[in-house]
């Protein structure tokens, strides 16, 4: 917690924020500690040729073995580049329960695979595909069936970009879907599914949240990518 | 369209030579059946199932990858529904599956395929469907199942969760400790993996629950130097699972509840019992909050010390109280279906209630605590009204009962919401269980006590009818014993120093015959116990002794004649009753002094039975022989003939006061003839 320094004509707000930089700068992190939170996160997010490099520039060895990261490298990659049924044949090489016990998460990757039907411009194997695939999972799940209403209203659209939910068609989409599967791969595997780093995100939030509820006053960090500390 | 594709699919399953295509037909049914519940129906319509089996059967390779893919593509079939299950346990699967875990050359089995059979199983016998009785009706599937758990990860997660969901009773806790399944069990409680040490610690609940053998033997062994239960307390740390705290602190209580750990242990007291209440905070799911309450009310139900600590932890009766007040979990990220939002605040009520009737099962102090939660009673009476849900009902009367042994709560809460008229309800509700039935009336028999300000209301609604309406003659089974023990222990209580009329009331309702008829129940000690009790409070005036006497007498001759000599409390009771009819009229007493045979067993009795049983015979005698009667000399002497006046005598060397005085007073009466 910030101390009020008394009044000798400085401003109190520039010295707590100050004194919050100072305290931050002596926080002695090791080159060690660092090096293994960013081989932890190339691992866990599947950047396999980034964390071999890292491992040899920075001679930290990775907390699990790297050949695992195969599959999930692939199945990443088969979701970012839109090889849907590719990317489903994978996962169920690697675990056949995943997809059955975790419908949401298949019908999430079946909704990619209509969207590149959809994007594709094949409008008839995309209605056949929504009402071989999709339906059944739409008549039990409320949540779905607004999702695959969103997918088809693309279909309304002779300019795709121009629909409302064009946000379908970005890549952000696929990552999001992608980062999913690899967390489940991960939980399936008994591994943490977050990187230590995500994680140290979250509780840097609450951490902020804690103290604003206890009405403390202190530099908020309102921008994490930047970490950009504002006054308190 | 997508019929014919399946139909091809189904097909090119018949070529059995052609390994290479089998295996690529094999690859595509599997994935178009992951996930995809209409084309696990389809394939299954169109007779998949057996040609699968047939794969499984008779590939010429023992260990080649398509008996693994069959078994796959079976696993996904039985994930889509309880009827593809039943399709599947009625093809047979189950045994091939079996045969193929413990063949001869099960240590050359690939992992893979042992782990896919596994799977298989474990979805089948965790299912609604699971035929459970067939895990058991085979000792060697038993040692199989626990031989394989050695393999791997994936083999003692789903071994423990088959276990742990088909372990219902007793029967099946033998045989399975019958196997080494709990020495194979112990190490995996140190598992890194949450996915295996949870399920292990089901097993262990299922194992010890209500099981004092299995749960000594879990509790005595160690693991590594260290106890068992010290291994599964750390996973009640805060930062494990909630699942994980919940199912840890629920291994502790089903030990110590089966003693083989005792109530002031640390692991008890300091880790299960707090662990158990903090999981009840409303941020949690419903479903841990519910099974949390559950656990606690089962951990704390038998102690006094354990209800104490509980109701002063960490603010345990108002995360209660909050369970009855949300209509559904309040854990916002939960989003649950209206139907489900319903459920889910019947079950939180349930439990709710079921942890207060714990909770308050002793303690005044604690009783008035919760009477003073803000609405309860409120929700009580709501509770009560709501027929539709029969377990919230029966917690909500288990609390009352607990509630009502407080004379202050009978004489405020009881009494400012007239909770008696539901529980009439309920106990004349031929409809509802017979559990329900009994707590009702159980509850009924604290607020028809004297000081009870229902007790009035309760007579004028004419409970006397209709709880002699529930009084059967001849009990036929386990249902007609409780509700007619329940009902004679209602009245018991009722007629105690109650007004003549009400008493005149229940003997008329009752009826001689029905009562004679009672009495005569000798295999139901309880039950002749209360009648006894009830014609002790009821036969206390000359009007209705004479009125009854004539009758009971032959009977109660007849049940000194047959009680066992060890049943002391059914010998006082029969005696005190005998000692009411001797203050009756000349007609009752005549009918007590000439009768020898049982004249000659009170004089017995009076020799050699406990202080309690010397006591009523002397007031039987005193009765008997008042000297300001007219007869009293002739009694008397029969008396003396048959030996009183000698063995009050030798009373006179007891040691009891009471006793000495009286029958100072008995022998006083003999010398004034």
């Amino acid at each position: 917690m910030p101390e009020t320094v008394g009044t000798s004509g400085i401003n109190e707000e520039e010295n707590s924020r100050a004194e919050w930089l100072r305290r931050i700068t002596e926080c002695e992190i090791s080159r060690a500690d660092t090096n293994r939170l960013i081989m932890d996160y190339l691992v866990t997010e599947g950047y396999k040729e980034a964390a071999e490099r890292f491992s040899i520039e920075a001679n930290v060895k990775p907390l699990r073995q790297l050949e695992t990261m195969d599959q999930r490298v692939a199945i990443k990659e088969a979701i970012e580049g839109g090889r849907i049924q590719d990317a489903i044949a994978l996962v169920n090489k690697l675990d056949p329960m995943l997809l059955d016990d975790d419908r949401q998460l298949y019908y999430k990757l079946l909704q990619l695979q209509l969207i590149e039907l959809i994007r594709a411009g094949e409008v008839e194997e995309a209605l056949n595909f929504a009402q071989s695939h999709l339906a059944e999972a739409a008549d039990h799940s409320p949540e779905f069936l607004i999702e695959l209403e969103r997918s088809l209203a693309l279909l309304a659209f002779d300019d795709l970009e121009a629909c409302p939910y064009s946000d379908l068609l970005s890549m952000s989409q696929r990552q999001l879907v992608a980062s999913k599967i690899n967390a489940s791969i991960l939980d399936m595997e008994g591994r943490p599914s977050q990187s230590k780093l995500a994680l140290l995100l979250k509780v840097s939030d609450w951490s902020q949240c804690s103290l604003t509820d206890g009405k403390v006053k202190f530099p908020h960090m309102t921008n994490f990518a930047t970490a950009e500390l504002e006054n308190p | 369209m997508e019929l014919a594709i399946s139909q091809q699919y189904v097909d090119s399953l018949n070529d059995m030579e052609n390994t290479e295509n089998l295996q690529i037909s094999l690859e595509k049914i599997k994935n178009s059946v992951i996930g995809n519940n209409k084309q696990k129906h389809n394939l299954i319509m169109l007779g998949i199932i057996p040609r699968l089996m047939k794969v499984l059967m008779d590939t010429k390779s023992q260990y080649s990858q398509l008996k693994t893919h069959s078994v796959i593509i079976l696993t996904s079939l039985a994930k889509g529904s309880d009827i593809n299950i039943k399709g599947l346990i009625d093809s047979g699967v189950i045994q091939l599956l079996f045969d193929g875990l413990s063949s001869d050359e099960n240590e050359e089995l690939e992992t893979l395929f042992i782990e896919s059979c596994l799977q298989c199983l474990k979805v089948i016998f965790t299912s609604s469907a699971a035929p459970i009785d067939r895990l058991y009706e085979n000792v060697l599937s038993l040692q199989c199942l626990v031989r394989i758990m050695q393999r791997s990860a994936v083999c003692q997660e789903c071994v423990s969760s088959i276990i742990a969901y088909c372990c219902w009773s007793t029967e099946h806790q033998e045989s399975l400790s019958k196997t080494s399944l709990i020495e194979t069990l112990i190490p995996l409680v140190v598992s890194p993996l949450y996915k295996v040490h949870l399920p292990v610690l089901k097993c262990l609940c299922a194992l010890s629950f209500r099981n004092h053998s299995n749960a000594k033997r879990i509790f005595e062994l160690t693991y590594d130097g260290n106890p068992i239960a010290d291994l599964v307390s750390r996973l009640m740390d805060w930062d494990r699972p909630f699942p994980c705290q919940l199912w840890a602190a629920k291994c502790i209580s089903y030990l110590h509840r089966s003693n083989a750990m005792s109530a002031n242990d640390y692991l008890v007291v300091y880790l299960a019992l707090p662990t158990l209440i903090r999981l009840c905070d409303k941020d949690r799911e419903v479903a841990i909050r519910v099974d949390a309450a559950d656990t606690l009310a089962y951990l704390i139900e038998l102690d006094p010390e354990l209800q104490k600590i509980a109701s002063i932890s960490d603010h345990s009766i108002q995360k209660l109280a909050a369970y009855l007040r949300s209509p559904f979990g309040s854990n916002d990220n939960e989003n649950l279906p209206k139907f489900r939002e319903l459920t889910a605040a019947s079950e939180l009520r349930a439990a709710a209630f079921k942890a207060y009737s714990s909770l308050a099962a002793n303690d005044e102090v604690i009783r008035k605590k919760i009477l003073e939660s803000e609405g309860l009673m409120d929700h009580v009476v709501c509770a009560l009204e709501d027929s539709h849900n029969p377990t919230v009902r029966l917690s909500v009367c288990r609390c009352l009962l607990s509630l009502s042994r407080s004379v202050r709560a009978i004489r405020t809460g009881f009494h400012d919401y007239p909770v008696y008229k539901q529980l009439v309800t309920i106990v004349t509700e031929n409809d509802e269980s017979v559990d329900l039935r009994c707590v009702a009336m159980a509850t009924l028999s604290n607020l028809l006590l004297e000081f009870s300000p229902s007790r009035d209301p309760l007579i004028e609604m004419g409970i006397v009818k209709k709880l002699s309406e529930l009084v059967k003659e001849t009990p036929k089974d386990n249902d007609d014993v409780c509700l007619t023990i329940n009902a004679i222990w209602d009245l018991m209580n009722l007629s105690f120093n109650a007004d003549d009329a009400v008493k005149a009331d229940i003997l008329e309702c009752l009826g001689i015959d029905r009562i004679k008829s009672l009495l005569c129940q000798k295999d139901n000690i309880e039950l002749v116990r209360k009648v006894l009790g009830l014609l002790r409070n009821c036969l206390s005036k000359r009007a209705h002794i004479d009125e009854f006497n004539e009758s009971i007498i032959d009977v109660l001759r007849d049940s000194l004649l047959s009680v066992d000599d060890c049943d002391n409390s059914i010998v006082e009771q029969v005696v005190c009753v005998i000692a009411n009819i001797a203050d009756g009229g000349e007609t009752c007493k005549d009918k007590l002094i000439t009768d020898q045979q049982l004249m000659s067993l009170l004089v017995d009795r009076l020799q050699n039975g406990t202080i309690n049983i010397q006591l009523a015979c002397v007031n039987v005698v005193l009765n008997l022989i008042r000297s300001e009667e007219l007869e009293s000399a002739d009694r008397q002497s029969k008396l003396i003939a048959l030996g009183y006046q000698r063995v009050l005598q030798q009373l006179l060397s007891c040691t009891d006061s009471n006793l000495f005085s009286k029958v100072k007073v008995a022998l006083q009466h003999f010398s004034t003839s």
